[in-house]
């Protein structure tokens, strides 16, 4: 038991290290193209990204989405709070389970994001810019 | 196989499937996740064994598996509307009888007032200190387990009742405001503490790397022993004519408070943070202080930290004027201490951290600290000894 557990997470560490190297991009926080959540502020993306706010300050409510652990999630949680993984793995933890917010539902890739976003127009996420489509709305861009 | 060994592998067995166990039930609108800890412990002496102040046990009966950390939880959160939900968190771990029983850590309704205010109802915790509400989420945490210098001054974790979290900005900081009332109890062997209309504030304040916390709580309390070592004592009392000693050791209508300031900067790879809080109480437990410091430094997945730590009393429970069975009685309460800590964290998967930590303990010699005497504490006890502790620990999150 003992000796497969520890091979086990040499194997998922040794995993996590070939991640992808799309990250060079501009990160942008987007909705969907006919949602209503016509913009956001920065200062709001931050606060929802935080757990500190489940709507937008007009009311309307915001569900997030996070991408699998990678280096896309890793940078905007970088460039958007200024947490690195490690702290913002740490910070949720105690966000969801002192009952302080949920989690951002992890999407499987961009893929599922958009097709998700097309059936709850609640919904923001982000991804790498560059194969944008007109069905999604850039609420944010977060430069390199 | 003893229960502790069968909890050990339930929950290395249950982590092997958290790489792929879902963990949003999406459409159901209920969603469920979990964390824990596994860990191990060894101590350089035989005669005593860890006994976490704030989870009091009976002697562990394996002596490698560290009962006082080892912890599973699991939360389940069902939203009834948008702005409402409920929220059950069940905590399985050894508890005061060495059973291992699922016992309810939270239970609670919570509504969104406002997108920036909240009120919840139900099971909670009693958020007296910086890392009160997250003790159990090592993962959390940079150490094995919060400094129990600190978290050890507050016996009872649980609090039903009501709280409000309010957050906002003030002065470039982001602000969260959590009033909370409620009642507490917690049973340990041949013994029980209760909090009675508790009521306090906690103040979370951050702003970039630095996050300050502010609490103060206060109510009435009952301490009721029962053990061999307090019995012994009243009746010891008792014959010398001593009742009003005995009425000031166990028993109702206590008051009490917890106050606690502390801190935490997170920059670039340095995380640095501490604590200095103080309890109060007019009877049953001695006034007393703690505090401890923390440094922490990022490199890659490994998180080398420091903690110095203490635990001290501002004032006796009752004068012993040398009385050794009364000085016995009172150590055997006491768990001032002192302690350097030096670990490392690795996180060694998004969702799993090993970390190993050596704790170096300072027992005051008129305290027990944070051991228990494994045997007759008249012959052998922790009172003025030094105490090398080394854990390894799995924490993990799902």
């Amino acid at each position: 038991m003992k000796m497969r557990h520890i091979f086990a997470i040499a194997v998922l560490a040794a995993s996590a290290t070939f991640a992808s190297d799309e990250a060079m991009a501009d990160i942008v926080l987007v909705t969907a193209g006919d949602g209503p959540i016509a913009q956001i502020s920065r200062e709001e993306a931050e606060q929802l990204y935080l757990g500190r706010l489940s709507a937008l300050r007009d009311g309307t409510p915001v569900r997030l989405l996070d991408l699998p652990a990678g280096e896309i999630r890793d940078d905007f949680y970088l460039r958007l709070l200024g947490k690195n993984s490690i702290q913002t793995r740490a910070y949720w933890s105690r966000m969801v389970f002192t009952g302080r917010a949920r989690p951002p539902r992890e999407v499987a890739d961009e893929t599922e994001l958009r097709a998700l976003m097309t059936r709850d127009p609640n919904l923001i996420g982000y991804i790498a810019e560059g194969a944008q489509t007109s069905d999604l709305r850039v609420l944010l861009r977060l430069p390199r | 196989m003893t229960t502790r060994t069968t909890l050990l592998g339930c929950l290395i067995g249950l982590t092997q499937l958290i790489g792929i166990a879902p963990t949003v039930s999406a459409a159901s609108g209920l969603q469920l996740s979990g964390f824990g800890t596994a860990a191990l412990i060894s101590l350089d002496q035989d005669d005593v064994f860890f006994n976490h102040p704030s989870k009091q046990r009976e002697r562990q009966r394996n002596e490698w598996i560290s009962a006082s950390d080892t912890l599973l939880g699991i939360q389940g959160s069902l939203s009834l509307r948008s702005d409402t939900e409920v929220t059950v968190q069940v905590i399985v771990e050894e508890n005061y009888q060495n059973d291992v029983k699922p016992r309810l850590a939270w239970a609670f309704v919570r509504h969104d007032l406002k997108p920036n205010l909240t009120v919840r109802a139900g099971r909670l915790r009693t958020p007296f200190f910086m890392h009160s509400d997250s003790l159990n989420i090592n993962f959390a945490h940079p150490w094995v387990r919060p400094p129990v210098e600190v978290y050890g001054l507050n016996p009872v974790s649980d609090l039903d009742g009501i709280d409000m979290l309010y957050r906002t900005q003030l002065g470039g900081f982001n602000v969260e405001v959590q009033p909370y009332f409620g009642y507490g109890k917690v049973k340990f062997p041949d013994g029980s503490a209760n909090l009675d209309h508790t009521g306090g504030i906690s103040i979370n304040m951050s702003r970039g790397d630095l996050r300050v916390q502010f609490g103060h709580g206060e109510g009435g309390f009952d301490l009721h022993y029962g053990d061999p070592i307090y019995l012994g004592t009243r009746d010891y009392l008792f014959a010398t004519g001593r009742a009003d000693v005995v009425a000031k050791l166990s028993g109702d209508d206590g008051h009490t408070s917890f106050s606690a300031i502390g801190f935490q900067w997170d920059h670039n790879a340095y995380q640095l943070s501490g604590e200095l809080a103080r309890r109060r109480a007019d009877k049953f437990l001695a006034n007393a202080y703690a505090w401890y410091l923390s440094a922490a430094y990022q490199a890659g997945s490994f998180a080398p930290f420091v903690v110095l730590a203490k635990q001290n009393a501002s004032s006796q429970l009752v004068p012993a004027n040398g009385d050794p069975v009364l000085e016995g009685y009172l150590a055997s309460r006491s768990s001032n201490q002192e302690s350097l800590a030096l670990g490392v964290r690795w996180d060694a998967a998004p969702n799993k951290a090993i970390k190993l930590q050596w704790t170096r303990n300072w027992v005051e010699n008129d305290a027990w600290g944070a051991f228990f005497p494994t045997s007759d504490p008249t012959v052998s006890n922790p009172s003025g000894t030094r105490i090398d502790m080394l854990n390894l620990s799995l924490d993990f999150v799902f």
